[in-house]
């Protein structure tokens, strides 16, 4: 857990670089504006205030093809990752 | 990931919540080892192509029961108050987006002709087909790349695709070279996308490496074991720069290393054994680092077998004025049994001299190795010389 934990922290190293060079050029936009921003940018097929991209990937359980829609009715954490 | 998932256990065992995965790695099946080890068990779907278009990972996306997307980046401890409390309404009703078979993108394709038809056609081949019609993917995707050279996306998954057939197929190495080169490719299109470039990392030099990648594998093994459970099976064990350690700066640990064969002394093997080998990245810049994979195979057509019992299999590598080499000597691990025939292979890393001009370069090196032909047939100590082409850019 610890080892995990220890390697997120390096993943998001590339997004705090590009958080702190914006406001070390003094962009001016809100703390929240900027943060919305920069996710944006990361992913930019996902955006607060629409739907969910409606694709469909194989489940890594049996490989039949699922959309993220299928699991609708409920509050959803969605978790994109890697093992590494 | 696992940390947040800790850190949300009371909120999700009351049922406030439900949480799903979707993973960015070209290999599932060692995501499945690592749910079982972290005891997750949430429903997961595998987005290897990255047909999602994220550029980083871990993303925590809070989605509403409508589909809705609510935050992006969300942190353990606002989501109760900033997600899990807040009421969302219905949104008006969106058309449905039908999903598309392969055939009917397929004529799309054929009549719009654009880059992005093709892509669609790709995309929904290896999603209907999985590794079963790579080819065909392959070459729709080539075709959305030959219609406008800036498609990053289709770039990265062509290359997705070919390490896809090495892996699960022949293991030709010309496929593993041609999915570096693909991502290679793609990264100079966007290089903020790091999706991407943890594909090249993944088999790259130590020293552009970010973290081991797989080194947790035997933990997990080990831990799993110990609870009394199964691990999951995988497919590719992960070797070479999958574990390898990264590395702050280029070292060799290769000073005074006797060379085996200096005087050029033992016979030459010309058929017995075929050597290939594939440099990551696919090209790299003067004073920069690559990460060199050999794969030798004995020739089956000619009943060749490795014979483990009379010394180590040694290759060595002579690099070129101003190059170095990590380590220069190689010995790689033999099989148990007396005679075998399983594809060995070797990594090492280059460092092209400060000064090298761009172009290819040619990086001469030899291999010694003892051989027999047939069963029980005659066995003989060889030496094959080899050439690594580097694209210096």
């Amino acid at each position: 857990m610890r080892l995990q934990d220890k390697t997120s922290s390096r993943r998001f190293f590339c997004i705090r670089r590009i958080r702190s060079s914006m406001v070390f050029w003094g962009v001016v936009w809100g703390s929240s504006m900027a943060l919305a921003q920069v996710d944006n940018a990361m992913a930019p097929r996902i955006q607060v205030g629409k739907p969910f991209p409606d694709l469909s990937f194989p489940s890594l359980i049996d490989g039949k093809l699922t959309s993220v829609s299928a699991f609708r009715g409920k509050k959803t954490i969605l978790h994109v990752f890697a093992s590494w | 990931m696992p940390g947040w998932h800790k850190a949300t256990k009371k909120l999700r065992e009351k049922g406030a919540f439900q949480t799903i995965g979707i993973i960015q790695e070209q290999h599932p099946d060692r995501c499945r080892l690592f749910m079982q080890w972290k005891k997750l068990e949430f429903p997961v779907l595998v987005d290897s192509f990255n047909m999602l278009g994220v550029k980083v990972v871990p993303m925590t996306i809070a989605i509403d029961e409508y589909g809705i997307v609510r935050h992006v980046g969300i942190r353990p401890g606002d989501l109760e108050k900033e997600f899990l409390s807040k009421t969302y309404s219905a949104p008006g009703k969106a058309p449905r987006h039908k999903p598309q078979t392969a055939a009917t993108l397929r004529k799309r394709a054929d009549e719009k002709n654009t880059s992005q038809a093709w892509m669609q056609y790709a995309d929904a081949l290896v999603l209907e087909n999985g590794a079963k019609e790579l080819d065909a993917a392959i070459s729709a995707y080539q075709s959305a790349i030959a219609l406008d050279r800036s498609n990053g996306a289709a770039y990265f998954r062509v290359g997705v695709a070919y390490r896809m057939k090495y892996d699960r197929y022949n293991g030709a190495v010309e496929d593993f070279r041609s999915a570096v080169e693909h991502w290679g490719k793609a990264l100079d299109l966007d290089p903020n996308q790091y999706i991407w470039r943890r594909r090249i990392q993944q088999y790259g030099p130590r020293l552009d490496k970010p973290y081991p990648f797989y080194d947790w594998v035997r933990t997990a093994r080990h831990d799993i074991i110990a609870r009394g459970e199964k691990p999951a099976t995988l497919r590719i064990e992960p070797r070479g720069a999958e574990l390898a350690q990264p590395a702050k700066r280029f070292t060799t640990s290769s000073q005074g290393v006797a060379e085996p064969d200096p005087r050029n002394q033992i016979d030459r093997d010309r058929s017995m054994v075929l050597i290939e080998s594939a440099v990551v990245p696919a090209e790299v810049k003067p004073g920069g680092v690559l990460r060199l994979h050999m794969t030798f195979r004995v020739n089956r057509g000619e009943d060749v077998h490795w014979n483990n019992e009379s010394g180590p299999m040694e290759i060595w590598i002579r690099p070129l004025a101003g190059w170095k080499a990590d380590p220069q000597l190689v010995r790689p691990k033999l099989a148990g049994a007396a005679q075998t025939t399983e594809e060995r292979h070797a990594e090492l890393e280059l460092q092209v001299a400060a000064s090298a001009d761009p172009g290819v370069v040619l990086v001469p090196g030899y291999a010694l190795y003892f051989v027999c032909r047939g069963k029980d047939g005659v066995c003989l100590y060889r030496r094959q010389d080899f050439i690594v082409p580097v694209t210096v850019r």
